[in-house]
């Protein structure tokens, strides 16, 4: 194998076979991250900077990890962490704040839902926003990914345990979450 | 609401999501600047090491006596300057032997209060050249909120130094809430170990923001503390508060001004 078949990667040199292997991910599953993303921050353009930042961890290791059978479960973990870690910086402090509420249903997202479907699908998600960080994201794992606890278990890094009872505390505050906006709003 | 009303929700909620212009070529591409980057920084901590040993070196071979600089006269950090003695090698923190805890949110409400007033009072004295120091209550992912879990708490101080305002950020975690903090600091910006105290490492990072706030810097640095437990003191070029504006290159706050809030017993959980 030639030199020019090699690039450079963070762990040594990568080859273009590998980087080939890398896009062909990527362009897989650039819009599964971006979604995830944008239901644990709300923000699209927030969503898909973690959805690049995500991928360009996952390049890093990917001489390593291209051969995981669970790569797709891995990238989850990066991004649920490079969004925990974006948290963590203090001039994103505004997207929780901006989690308001929807006073009507946005005409703009087409006449095929009525109003009121589109205001309480809104509702589920301005509701997730309300809650604390690791319940939003087990909520987002176990019924927009549909992993199993197991699987959640293992993108979180926690016990099987500690999944149920996370889940079951973020839905019940999720139906408090959803009921108190329901009041703001008739109120 | 059902298990099926959150599944449905959720779906509804992404369903009209923009389009994604997603370009594999250009991300390739950002990576392998990044690598880079963390390649050269490497290789710049290994050669300022090489540079800082032979400093050290050379007066005691030549029996002179090394001056030093005096705590709270070090000179204004401009982010890209290595004023510090950086390291190569992986700084290793936590060490094994701590007790990871778990703080109430009563308990991180009161101690976040007990922090803001303490800031209240010795700024004054670290920063003689700001004035409206301003520190904002404590607070979690939001100014004010706590949740059941929640590792850290952290506050926001503004200020004015020649007619500018700047902020800095005070977060601390409890012992063991903050494990990965070497890797994900290191992953943002420079990192170096600039020396140790009360049993922990006192580590530096200088980040610059890129595409997050244009021309944003800042200069943080971390008390890794022997308990497991940790507190960042961290200063912006421009004021949080309002939006960024950048209007300086400039953070009007020194290593050691930084460092000896860092350290401060009263700041930290």
């Amino acid at each position: 194998m030639g030199l020019a078949s090699w690039v450079m990667g963070e762990r040594g040199p990568m080859r273009q076979s590998d980087e080939e292997s890398f896009r062909r991910f990527a362009v897989e599953h650039a819009a599964r991250l971006r979604r995830s993303a944008y239901l644990y921050c709300g923000d699209w353009h927030l969503a898909e900077d973690l959805m690049q930042s995500t991928l360009i961890k996952i390049y890093r290791s990917w001489t390593r990890v291209e051969k995981d059978e669970s790569l797709s479960n891995y990238s989850r973990t990066v991004l649920l962490r490079t969004w925990l870690d974006e948290k963590r910086r203090p001039w994103r402090r505004s997207e929780q704040s901006a989690a308001e509420v929807p006073e009507r249903h946005d005409e703009a997202r087409g006449p095929a839902d009525s109003p009121e479907r589109l205001w309480a699908s809104d509702l589920v998600h301005q509701g997730l926003l309300r809650l604390p960080p690791r319940q939003r994201a087990v909520l987002v794992l176990r019924y927009f990914d549909d992993l199993s606890v197991a699987e959640t278990a293992t993108v979180m890094a926690c016990s099987e345990g500690t999944v149920k009872s996370q889940t079951a505390r973020g839905l019940e505050s999720l139906r408090t979450s959803v009921s108190d906006l329901m009041g703001r709003v008739a109120s | 609401m059902s298990e099926e009303d959150v599944r449905g929700g959720l779906r509804d909620a992404v369903a009209e999501e923009p389009p994604l212009d997603f370009d594999p070529d250009a991300l390739v591409a950002a990576a392998r600047q990044q690598v880079r980057r963390r390649r050269a920084l490497m290789a710049a901590g290994a050669a300022t090491v090489a540079v800082a040993v032979a400093a050290v070196a050379l007066p005691v071979a030549l029996g002179r006596q090394s001056t030093q600089v005096e705590a709270g006269q070090a000179p204004t950090t401009t982010i890209g300057s290595t004023t510090t003695t950086p390291t190569p090698s992986r700084i290793q923190w936590p060490t094994k032997d701590f007790q990871p805890a778990q703080w109430p949110t009563d308990k991180l409400r009161t101690r976040g209060v007990d922090m803001a007033a303490h800031l209240r009072e010795v700024l004054p004295a670290v920063l003689p050249n700001a004035s409206e120091i301003e520190v904002t209550e404590f607070g979690g992912e939001a100014t004010g909120q706590y949740y059941e879990g929640q590792t850290n708490v952290n506050g926001t101080v503004n200020f004015t130094v020649d007619g500018v305002r700047y902020s800095i950020v005070v977060q601390a975690w409890v012992p063991g809430g903050a494990n990965d903090l070497v890797d994900t600091a290191c992953s943002e910006g420079s990192c170096q170990k600039i020396g140790e105290q009360d049993g922990g490492v006192l580590m530096a990072v200088d980040q610059d923001l890129g595409g997050f706030v244009a021309d944003g810097k800042i200069s943080s640095v971390y008390h890794l503390r022997h308990d497991g437990g940790a507190v960042e003191v961290a200063a912006y070029n421009y004021e949080l508060a309002g939006g960024p504006k950048v209007t300086t290159a400039t953070i009007p706050v020194s290593v050691e001004q930084l460092r000896s809030l860092a350290t401060d017993p009263e700041l930290g959980l």
